[in-house]
């Protein structure tokens, strides 16, 4: 059986995964500012590793640990523009694509059940189909646990592969901490359970962390578990995952299928191993839904087939294609997803942000306090205006956030923060209290529009 | 041992302060119900005053009222107590009852459900439904293992529970899907349940409220007012997340290695998982529902795993010979004993620390005064004459009221508008809140102020 009709089922998904992928319009206030840090390092020739962009801690240092996943981007934005940077997003989103539905079969699942599974899993995952470093995290983390199934199964090759990803990773994205506490995991099992595999799988997890230090702006597995610990609340993404909203609501699913599947059939040692840690990980914050997710597909495929089994046990499987048609079938979705390509946007989707008080904003000056969902937009678009915060948030973390919401939320210091910084002009969406207080204290209004107002000290 | 661990936590609750922000309207309108007043028109609030009110909790309100009426703040206290170790005690039993030869383990796997009872020891209607589900869980898992009696109690359940609480939803639905369930897997049996699922539908049709009894918990399952704490997200990084991580962390592991398959404890830990994850405060129906199962399966998933990785399981204590009714006899009125006397030792008053008590004597009497919403029904309780703008019942206030309300205490757009509108002529907030920030920056008179509360004078 050839390569292509043997992987036409993940090379069908991948294919589905780019066409959807690839129609979005990036809208990702982040986005903007990570191009910037990449064209920073291009130009400069150095890893950015003080803040040039803010006016309340510039100068300051500061790592996010993405600064290969920053210069990767603006390579790409740099080569096609925006509608480089959604081919490149729906490419990124294929891998995980295909590697999600290789784990998806893994239990023998029928195609069926294996197709609806992942399809949940991608619906899931859309929210983390953004132009951002963590989009290599969102497709490196199938693909290493499909490595480790491999390794598992006995494939030297697959396991040798990862240390060197685990390299890029620590560079391309501070969420590489996720890919080592997968080799922990199948380390773990092994120990405990495949004695005979332990050695390999521990020389690769020392190889895999000692590379991990291999990054010149170390974000450390330290920093992401303190973030995950403390995860900032006031960011929607780093909120707990609301059940009652869709993506909450198919996460919701996996859990009750995981535990479904494990009360109908029970599991295995690295079942717990994989899946409690991502089961917590995924509680803390809706950002980390999909890890668990993709974790849980195997298991949950598992379970689908065992039920199907005996739900209908006299009903012979679907037989597969024959390979030329089925090698064919996965040319033509591929082709097809190719051709997709041409409805790549070449703008970005732009409405939330402030646009019609651009014009107004270069031709003002002093301190600027900002919206902090706008910073990234604003140091894009208005770079000669320092920014109060933006997306990057640990340079601000905790006291300029605190005195931007202090200030914003009209707290009883809010004058004191507005001195302190020297406030000269105020760029808010009108419903927040301080916009009102200050038209009300009569400062000048600048430039206003149904979203935004900008505000001068009068 | 389920009776003396109840009796314990008890025991123990006599010692935590009173003075739930919800319980003075709760008690407010128990009396009203004893004046055979239930769901009529509203005279606690002047922004809904007339509108007709949720009967979804008279008698859990009866209750609560019928207590303070015996024995003031004191008996309040004591019937907390009493409920508490009913609600401990039930889950407990309900463990134990499946591992009789393993206490320790039992009580091991009701532990989470225990601890996450902590959160909802509440003098409020709330309780008694966590009770009631306590036992419904017992009642279910008895009558699925053959008891016909534990089946014919389910309706009755079902229809004191629907009149205490509006949660009375969720055991409803658990018992239609094990009555279900058990009839596909005990076709003899059929009849029973089908009995047992239809009348407990019917039971919650026996209510003031009629159909209507069902309009709060679809409301509240589907619409969770997020703006509530009680309401929020569940979040493990906080210690009630965390212990109900646990709970789930546990029936996980306990599913994936048990010895035996249990797809009927599906039918129950999955509904109720899902409604767990829903808000805050319903992270304690997982736990109560999963102990049993963890008490059932727990031991056995440990020798699984011990073994699975070359362990020996410890070896939990076990007794040979449970007690005999007499030394049941005994258990009871020791318990008994022990909370009368904690009661009487407990707590005898509220605790208003967190309320405005020293701004109540410059409350002007009548319409105009926008208050804080945690404070809305201490004011009931404390200030009859000066109703309040918003209170915790929240449904009433819902959407208008409560929109004006954001915009206000927010300094949102329109706020001085809404001042205007509404005739508002006092502000009782905290300090810090955005209003009260706003008001003394426009020089509005403060009439009293401390560190928890200021009231303005609206000009």
């Amino acid at each position: 059986m050839s390569w292509l009709a043997r992987n036409a089922f993940p090379i069908g998904l991948a294919a589905a995964g780019f066409t959807l992928a690839v129609g979005f319009a990036t809208g990702d206030p982040d986005t903007y500012w990570h191009l910037a840090s990449g064209q920073w390092m291009l130009d400069h020739r150095e890893i950015l590793r003080t803040d040039i962009f803010s006016s309340t801690v510039t100068g300051q240092p500061y790592s996010v640990g993405e600064w290969l996943g920053e210069i990767v981007l603006t390579l790409v934005f740099n080569a096609g523009g925006w509608a480089g940077l959604a081919i490149f997003r729906a490419f990124l989103v294929a891998i995980a694509a295909f590697f999600l539905a290789r784990l998806s079969r893994r239990g023998g699942a029928p195609l069926i059940a294996a197709l609806l599974i992942v399809i949940w899993a991608l619906v899931v995952s859309k929210t983390r189909w953004t132009d951002r470093p963590a989009i290599f995290t969102f497709v490196l983390f199938p693909v290493v646990l499909d490595l480790l199934y491999c390794a598992r199964a006995g494939s030297r090759r697959a396991l040798v592969a990862i240390p060197p990803l685990i390299l890029l990773w620590a560079n391309l994205h501070g969420g590489y901490a996720i890919g080592i506490a997968l080799v922990v995991a199948f380390t773990a099992e092994a120990a405990l359970v495949r004695r005979r595999d332990l050695v390999p799988f521990a020389v690769i997890l020392g190889a895999a962390i000692a590379l991990s230090f291999i990054d010149p702006e170390t974000f450390g597995v330290a920093g992401a578990a303190g973030h995950a610990l403390a995860p900032p609340r006031f960011i929607s993404e780093e909120a707990p995952p609301d059940v009652l909203e869709a993506s909450g609501f198919v996460f919701a699913a996996f859990v009750l299928a995981a535990v479904g599947v494990a009360l109908l059939y029970g599991g295995a040692l690295l079942d717990a191993l994989l899946l409690i840690p991502l089961l917590w990980l995924a509680l803390t914050a809706q950002r980390h839904l999909v890890f668990f997710v993709f974790a849980a597909t195997p298991l949950i495929a598992a379970g689908a087939a065992r039920a199907y089994a005996r739900l209908m046990p006299r009903r012979a499987p679907l037989r597969p294609l024959p390979d030329p048609a089925a090698a064919a079938l996965a040319i033509l979705l591929a082709i097809g997803a190719l051709v997709s390509a041409v409805s790549a946007p070449t703008v970005p989707d732009e409405s939330a942000y402030p646009a019609a008080a651009v014009p107004a904003l270069k031709a003002g000056s002093g301190t600027l306090l900002n919206e902090y969902d706008w910073g990234g937009y604003l140091i894009s678009r208005v770079p000669e205006r320092k920014v109060f915060v933006d997306g990057r948030l640990f340079p601000f973390y905790p006291a300029v956030l605190r005195d931007y919401r202090d200030a914003v939320e009209l707290r009883s210091n809010w004058r004191d923060v507005l001195a302190r910084y020297d406030v000269r002009e105020v760029l808010l969406r009108p419903g927040k209290a301080l916009a009102v207080a200050l038209r009300e204290d009569g400062w000048t209004v600048r430039a206003d529009g149904p979203d935004f107002v900008l505000l001068a000290r009068p | 041992m389920p009776v003396a661990i109840g009796v314990a936590f008890g025991a123990i609750s006599t010692r935590l302060g009173v003075g739930d922000s919800d319980v003075f309207w709760h008690l407010v309108a128990g009396a009203d119900v004893l004046r055979g007043n239930i769901g009529g028109p509203d005279h606690l609030s002047w922004t809904v005053a007339g509108q007709q009110t949720s009967s979804d909790q008279w008698l859990g309100q009866a209750l609560w009222r019928i207590a303070y009426d015996a024995g003031g703040w004191r008996a309040v206290v004591a019937l907390r107590a009493l409920t508490i170790a009913l609600l401990v005690g039930v889950i407990a039993y309900t463990a134990l009852r499946e591992r009789p030869g393993r206490p320790l383990g039992a009580v091991i796997a009701a532990l989470p459900a225990i601890a996450l009872s902590r959160f909802v020891w509440t003098e409020r209607p709330e309780l008694f439904g966590f009770v009631c589900f306590a036992l419904l869980i017992a009642l279910l898992r008895a009558g699925r293992a053959g008891s016909a009696t534990a089946l014919y109690w389910v309706p009755p359940l079902i229809l004191l529970w629907a009149n205490l609480h509006g949660s009375f939803a969720l055991g409803v639905v658990l018992v239609v899907l094990v009555a279900a369930e058990g009839a596909i897997a005990q076709p003899s049996r059929r009849r029973m349940y089908a009995a047992a699922a239809a009348g407990s539908v019917i039971a919650t049709l026996l209510t003031p409220a009629g159909l209507g009894a069902w309009t709060a918990p679809g409301f509240h399952l589907l619409h969770p007012p997020r703006e509530i704490q009680e309401w929020s997200v569940p979040d493990v990084t906080t210690l009630p997340g965390a212990i109900f991580a646990v709970a789930l962390f546990a029936t996980l592991i306990v599913a994936l290695f048990a010895r035996a398959r249990a797809p009927r404890e599906a039918v129950v830990l999955l509904p109720v998982l899902f409604v767990s994850l829903v808000a805050t405060r319903q992270m304690p129906l997982f736990a109560i529902a999963a102990a049993p199962y963890l008490a059932t399966f727990g031991g056995g998933a440990l020798v699984s795993l011990a073994s699975l990785v070359h362990l020996r399981a410890p070896a939990l204590a076990s007794t040979a010979h449970p007690p005999g009714r007499r030394a049941d006899a005994i258990a009871v009125l020791a318990a008994v004993a022990v909370l009368a006397l904690a009661a009487g030792t407990g707590v005898s008053a509220p605790e208003l620390g967190g309320f405005p008590a020293g701004a109540l004597g410059s409350l002007r009497p009548g319409p105009g005064l926008f208050n804080q919403y945690d404070w809305g029904g201490y004011l009931i309780w404390a200030a009859p004459a000066t109703p309040v703008f918003v209170d915790g019942r929240l449904t009433p206030y819902l959407p208008n009221v409560i929109n004006d309300y954001t915009t206000v205490i927010g300094v949102h757009p329109g706020w001085r508008e809404v001042i205007a509108r509404r005739g508002i002529r006092q502000i009782l907030v905290r300090p810090t809140d955005p209003v009260a920030v706003r008001a003394r920056d426009l020089g509005w008179p403060i009439r009293v102020s401390a560190d928890t509360f200021v009231l303005i004078d609206v000009p």
